[in-house]
């Protein structure tokens, strides 16, 4: 143990360096489990919750007498199995009904009437107060407007569809108070949310002459009781009754998914048996479909994982072999040495594999540790907050995995050795290459660009395996014409007795060393370009979705407050940001079913340019000529800038009242509107490739507050200022939606996670490209600065020297760059069309044209690389070169 | 007390081939009688070292038998070789360094040979070999930071250390001064006069080969 002590310190560099080499191939073998678990559970939760709470929850229904038997029937079916992360069943009861006031004439609204555990809690009580005694009722602001009722106001409720068979029809209900929801996407309405505080006019398809639907009325489950016997007195079931469980999306774990979906569909079976010929039990939910589509995407993660990592471990195992090939290359000597001094087998053994075996067992612990640092760096950068990196059965595997292939590789080099005879342990000059090497060396080029073409043409996700194979084709072709390349520059410099330059050249042309170094560099660069290109291609594609997907900056999902039940949304916008650039007010229709309208934008024009994310790409025009459009005059219609896909298919034409320019289309989203079609985009803010805007101006008949828009403020900014100033005028916000979050959660998905590993993993090729080269000078330091001291002691003056060993580096590396850019070129052009950016599809434009500045910091870096590593190598072989050593460096 | 085994070379021819084919040994033979030893003499590239590499089993003939004792050389597996230069073979090579592990001490290098000989027999003392070659000043610094001199010495005692019955050297006193060469010789003659080791050198240098019982002259690969 004191000599290996010895033997490493006495190559303290390269022991260093061979440590670090092994260090990064187990770094290079852990990151991808580790990463595919930690981006696998970021997956997850990012599904969950952006699926929302009607897809996550488990709401069970029946439709039922709205009693207690009922209520019991529906809770002993969600209960009866253990739905693990689910929480307590939240009980509810339903029933769609037409309200009038009495004499009210037909001013009529249709709703459904509601009661869920607990809700009084959830909404925000503007008027009176919750509803505590059977036939009290409280109404939605909305609601109460329209039938213009007050507290105390007595309405007459009909159930839809079984009028005639319940005694009391239709039942009076006193108001007790008024309310809006403190948050329409709390996950406590999961199933009710998305339907029951709809609001619209007349029917779905705004021509038959049925009561608007209005937000639900609340009530309490004694109201509903009356309905429990029929004109017959029997039992009919007229009302749905639901349990809904909610999941804690929180708490749930990729390693809960397995023991989730079997309860999932545990309780499905369950719910089949517990239904009987009269009551059908159902069970709603999309979790499982949920889980499917975060476990697809977390393996697809996984797969794209496996392949980018499995280049880099490709990489870093064939530098450690060629680095282990050196190093057994300098320890040669000393093997031949123990040979020929008839050392027992053993101790030759050990001189022979114990210093590279002490290295990796040393590298591999600080591999490990370094994965697992790199992947909680990457998932604080990348992943959903909280998200564990955890150590899975994967990344042991492969931990177990890298170190028996570096075991391997260790004996397998240091065997070739202690099988060689000593004599030739002693040569150092290499045999030049066979003919035959020379033709397999072009026909792997060949094969390897076959290769590559074949990966672009693979599918997802082996189109990230592309880089390699033609960075590999454009070395091996390049280092063959390399020495034909610069043999007229030996000969040039020879004669013009330039000897720093012949030195560097003719070391180029000559050292095979270099050649491998110049072809890891290659592959390294050419890996590099590839991800930094893919990388910015895919933070373009995420920001430039979400910033359409989104529309503005930030956008406040707002309603009137208490105080300002009357609100102008449009002047009170304008009043909080006087300056005109950093608001917009916004009402956002929503289209009923299959509406081939779309949404409906209503927007503040003028302020439209400012404050709207509008990228002409995407968008398809001119936000000048979007504006121009919205504010031209139509006479008594409304002027509309709607999508291609709506142009196409106009509705319900009234061609009388054709105006003299443009097409018409009417019904815009239930609007009941006539509009002039003045311009037409491919899409609009907010995703819309279906879809129309105008201006507030052009929309008079919109009600704000009687209809079903969404109120929006978009804004430019976050700024806690702007938010005060809308709440100062009367705007309350209730939800946030920026750009930003949602370009992280696009960002966040499989393909994007796989993107950011290949960066990750080529900047660790790069460093592993400069480490080889540090390595291979220093192991080659003693023999290189042998010569280079010996031309010192002929007069070869210091400067000289100083400047053929940097010269010399900068060519071997410069070169190597130069190759990998044209590989990363080749590559870029192969594949950025075909890798996948998200995981799901977008109607959205994208452009896949690299952003030009990360390419640009990845040349500086790398040129800066190059120059540090010259430095140093420079530094080294100058340092050898001291005549002084000569004898040293015999030895 | 070392005993001295026989080294014949019989009718050995050894080639190198390279870009061309060159002959270093043609139908060579040489015979030592146990504790005899004889000096191989003749322009570089005669093929003296060849001679040597062949006798320590570093390579073998393309044809012929060589043999030490009763072990045919040309012939023994690996294993046994490597036995044989624990235990009844050393040699030193041109290049002295070429033989010690260069990150180890003179001490160092000498008790690993020590260690390897696996036969019974009392070894020399290393500090009174260390002293007789004039190195116990640079016995504890790395071999590879002692000048040509010193290793050439080092290399000398790491060959006597475990008292072989054949000794092999090649040039052994080429980078000696004329104090450390006269030790070093007084040595080999002690070695050779008193244990009756079968001693074969290598050399251009006259009054080395004057310690020795025979001179073979060596030209383009024939022994004369």
């Amino acid at each position: 143990m004191r000599l290996l002590g010895r033997a490493l310190r006495w190559r303290a560099r390269a022991s260093v360096a061979t440590a670090l080499l092994a260090a990064v191939t187990v770094l290079a073998a852990v990151v991808g489990p580790l990463w595919t678990r930690a981006g696998s559970e970021s997956i997850l939760r990012d599904t969950l919750v952006t699926a929302g709470r009607t897809q996550d929850a488990a709401i069970f229904q029946s439709q039922e007498v709205a009693d207690q038997e009922g209520l019991d029937f529906v809770r002993a079916g969600a209960t009866t199995t253990p739905l693990p992360h689910y929480g307590p069943p939240i009980e509810g009861i339903r029933l769609l009904t037409d309200t009038q006031l009495p004499g009210g004439g037909t001013l009529r609204v249709r709703h459904p009437l509601l009661w869920r555990e607990g809700f009084c809690v959830h909404v925000l009580v503007l008027t009176g107060r919750c509803p505590s005694a059977a036939g009290e009722v409280m109404l939605h602001r909305i609601t109460a407007q329209r039938l213009k009722a007050r507290l105390g106001t007595v309405v007459h409720a009909a159930y839809q569809g079984v009028e005639d068979r319940f005694p009391g029809q239709p039942m009076q209900e006193r108001v007790v108070g008024s309310y809006v929801l403190k948050d329409a996407r709390s996950t406590y309405w999961a199933g009710d949310g998305d339907t029951a505080f709809q609001s619209g006019l007349g029917g779905t398809d705004g021509l038959t002459d049925l009561p608007d639907r209005v937000p639900a009325t609340l009530t309490v489950p004694e109201t509903f009781a009356a309905l429990s016997r029929g004109t017959d007195g029997d039992r009919i079931p007229q009302a749905t009754v639901s349990v809904t469980r909610l999941l804690d999306v929180d708490h749930v774990r990729l390693a809960d998914v397995p023991a989730l979906r079997l309860a999932v569909e545990r309780a499905g079976v369950a719910v089949v048996a517990a239904s009987t010929e009269q009551r059908a039990l159902v069970v709603f939910g999309n979790v499982v479909f949920q889980l499917d589509a975060a476990e697809a995407d977390g393996e697809e993660l996984g797969r794209a994982s496996t392949i980018v990592l499995a280049q880099l471990v490709l990489l870093a195992a064939v530098v450690l072999v060629l680095v282990l090939s050196a190093s057994g290359a300098a320890r040669a000597p000393e093997i031949a040495a123990a040979r020929l001094r008839g050392l027992r087998t053993r101790t030759v053994v050990q001189l022979a594999l114990g210093e590279p075996v002490v290295l990796v067992l040393l590298g591999t612990p600080l591999g490990a540790l370094g994965g697992l640092l790199l992947v909680q760096a990457m998932a604080a950068a990348r992943l959903r907050d909280g998200t564990p990196v955890a150590i899975g059965t994967g990344a042991v595997e492969a931990l177990a995995l890298a170190l028996v292939a570096l075991l391997a590789a260790v004996a397998l080099v240091c065997g070739r050795a202690l099988g060689t005879p000593v004599l030739l342990l002693w040569q150092r000059t290499d045999k030049p290459p066979s003919r035959f090497a020379l033709a397999a060396e072009l026909l792997a080029a060949v094969v390897l660009a076959g290769a590559g073409y074949g990966c672009t043409q693979g599918g997802s996700p082996w189109e990230l395996l592309t880089p390699v194979p033609v960075s590999l084709a454009v070395a091996l072709l390049g280092l063959r014409l390399l020495p034909l390349l610069f043999l007229p520059a030996v000969r040039r410099t020879r004669a013009r007795r330039n000897v720093a330059s012949f030195l560097a050249v003719r070391q180029l042309v000559r050292r095979r060393e270099g050649s491998w170094l110049t072809g890891l560099l290659v592959v390294a660069f050419g890996l590099a370009a590839t991800a930094t290109a893919s990388w910015s291609v895919a933070n373009g594609a995420a920001k430039t979705r979400a910033r359409a997907e989104v529309g503005a900056p930030v956008v406040y999902l707002v309603q009137p407050d208490l105080q300002h039940p009357d609100l102008d949304l449009r002047s009170a916008v304008r009043a909080a940001d006087p300056s005109g650039r950093r608001a917009m007010a916004v009402l956002e229709y929503l289209p009923f079913a299959n509406d081939p309208g779309g949404r409906l934008l209503v927007v503040d024009s003028d302020r439209l340019a400012a404050v709207t994310f509008w990228d002409e790409q995407v968008q398809g025009g001119r936000v000048a000529d979007v504006v121009a459009a919205l504010k031209s005059p139509s006479g008594s219609f409304a002027s509309a800038v709607v999508t291609a896909e709506v142009s196409r298919d106009p509705l319900s034409l009234q061609r009388s009242d054709l105006p003299p320019n443009g097409a018409v289309i009417t019904d815009v989203t239930s609007l009941r509107r006539t509009v002039v079609m003045r311009k037409v985009v491919a899409a609009l803010p907010r995703g819309l490739d279906v879809g129309s805007m105008m201006d507030f101006d052009s929309s008079p008949a919109v009600d704000n507050a009687s209809v079903a828009a969404l109120l929006e403020v978009w804004t430019t900014t976050k700024d806690p200022a702007l938010k005060s100033s809308l709440e100062h005028h009367g705007i309350q916000v209730l939800a946030r939606e920026d750009a930003s979050g949602r370009q992280a959660v696009l960002s966040r998905q499989g393909p994007g996670l796989a993107v950011l590993l290949s960066l990750v993993a080529a900047g660790l090729a790069l460093l592993l490209a400069a480490a080889s080269t540090l390595f291979s000078v220093l192991t080659s330091a003693r023999r290189r600065g042998w010569e280079l001291a010996a031309l010192a002691s002929v007069g070869v003056s210091e400067n000289v020297l100083r400047r053929s060993s940097r010269r010399e580096s900068l060519l071997l590396l410069g070169v190597g760059l130069a190759m990998g850019a044209i590989a990363g070129v080749i590559a870029c052009v192969a594949t950025l069309r075909s890798i996948p950016y998200f995981a799901d599809a977008t109607s959205v434009r994208l452009s896949l044209r690299p952003d030009p500045a990360p390419l640009a910091v990845l040349l500086v870096v790398a040129v800066g690389l190059i120059v540090v590593t010259s430095g140093l190598v420079g530094r080294a072989l100058h340092r050898a070169a001291d005549p002084a050593r000569l004898r040293e460096l015999q030895a | 007390m070392t005993t001295g085994l026989e080294v014949v070379l019989r009718d050995v021819t050894h080639t190198y081939t390279t870009d061309e084919v060159v002959v270093a040994l043609d139908r060579a033979d040489l015979t030592v009688a146990p504790g005899g030893s004889v000096a191989l003499v003749g322009p570089s590239g005669s093929g003296k070292s060849t001679v040597l590499t062949l006798l320590a089993g570093l390579q073998r003939p393309d044809e012929g038998e060589v043999r030490i004792g009763d072990h045919v050389v040309s012939s023994l597996p690996q294993r046994r070789l490597h036995a044989l230069r624990a235990e009844t073979v050393a040699a030193v090579l041109q290049v002295p360094g070429a033989g010690l592990l260069p990150w180890a001490s003179a001490r160092e290098n000498l008790d690993l040979v020590r260690r390897a000989a696996r036969a019974t027999r009392e070894g020399r003392s290393p500090e009174e070999l260390l002293a007789r070659l004039g190195l116990e000043q640079v016995a504890d610094a790395p071999v590879a930071r002692l000048s040509g001199g010193e290793q050439q010495r080092v290399a000398l005692a790491t060959a006597l250390v475990h008292r072989p019955s054949v000794l092999l050297l090649d040039e052994p006193t080429s980078q000696l001064d004329a104090r450390s060469r006269g030790a070093a010789l007084a040595l080999l003659r002690e070695v050779h006069d008193e244990e009756h080791a079968t001693i074969v050198i290598a050399t251009h240098d006259r009054e080395v080969a004057g310690i020795t019982d025979d001179v073979v002259w060596v030209q383009d690969g024939r022994l004369l």
